[in-house]
């Protein structure tokens, strides 16, 4: 069994307040989740869930949210897209630390990922700058960590897909299909 | 200080620290399973729309010491504090 970390945010009714369901996802099993209610009509759950796999302990994380309250739609999950601050915090080091790898270039070493928001604060995939450093033996990332990384990223694809219902007539899919990295 | 104690030492021991940070605690009535909330000194829209600026804290989690552990890392995560240091 591993530990996995992973979050949750679900949209609820308009202004629905998210305190009055505490009790119903306790008892539908979210006592592993630190539940965020700060803002009326979404919810988000923060769950270090026992389990044989990622997705198994994702799985039935998400029906023991739906379970409590049938009407919660999954909107996103993380770690996900990320800045340098707040994957500091996550791999628990300092955001100088990631600074000097991410600003760093050495011709030995594969290079460090490339963001995919650039601006005043960049911000990147996780999955891809904790493989970079799994594959480099730093920051202490496990396997576990990759593989709940991996299916968060492929869960999120999974809502994107649903929510902007792709057909397969896309002039994109088959102007990128060869293409795209 | 809160009020009330939680009545798990590794969970007091996280709302002190969350106290420390400037957090407003406050137990919760009439709840069964939802022993108190915790509340942001930020309270900001502008840090991940507000969402986090609220949580709850379990009477009885399934694993008290790993609540605590995650309150702290909460509270460690507010953007509008690391967006401070930064500046």
């Amino acid at each position: 069994m591993n530990n996995y970390q992973f979050q949750l945010v679900f949209l609820l009714h308009p202004n629905e307040d998210a305190e009055q369901y505490l009790d119903a996802l306790f008892e539908a099993g979210c006592d592993d989740a630190l539940m965020s209610i700060g803002k009326a009509g979404y919810l988000a759950a923060d769950f270090t869930r026992e389990s044989i796999t990622a997705y198994e302990a994702i799985k039935t994380a998400i029906k023991a949210v739906t379970d409590a309250i049938s009407h919660a739609k999954l909107i996103k999950a993380g770690p996900y897209i990320a800045n340098l601050s707040e994957m500091a915090n996550l791999f628990g080091c300092t955001k100088q630390n990631l600074s000097k790898y991410a600003r760093s270039e050495s011709p030995k070493k594969e290079s460090f990922p490339c963001p995919i928001i650039s601006g005043k604060v960049d911000y990147w995939y996780v999955l891809d700058i904790a493989s970079w450093f799994y594959k480099q033996d730093k920051m202490n990332i496990q396997k576990q960590d990759i593989e709940v990384l991996k299916a968060i990223h492929d869960l999120n694809i999974a809502i994107e897909e649903i929510r902007n219902q792709y057909d397969n007539d896309n002039d994109f899919l088959s102007l990128v299909k060869d293409i795209a990295a | 200080m809160p009020s009330k104690k939680h009545p798990n030492k590794h969970i007091e021991e996280a709302l002190q620290y969350a106290e420390s940070r400037g957090w407003r605690i406050e137990k919760s009535s009439g709840q069964a399973h939802s022993w108190g909330k915790m509340f942001c000194p930020e309270n900001s829209s502008l840090c991940r729309n507000s969402l986090f600026c609220i949580k709850s804290i379990w009477s009885t989690p399934r694993n008290p010491q790993q609540h605590a552990r995650d309150i702290k890392r909460a509270i460690d995560g507010c953007t509008m504090i690391e967006e401070n240091d930064d500046e």
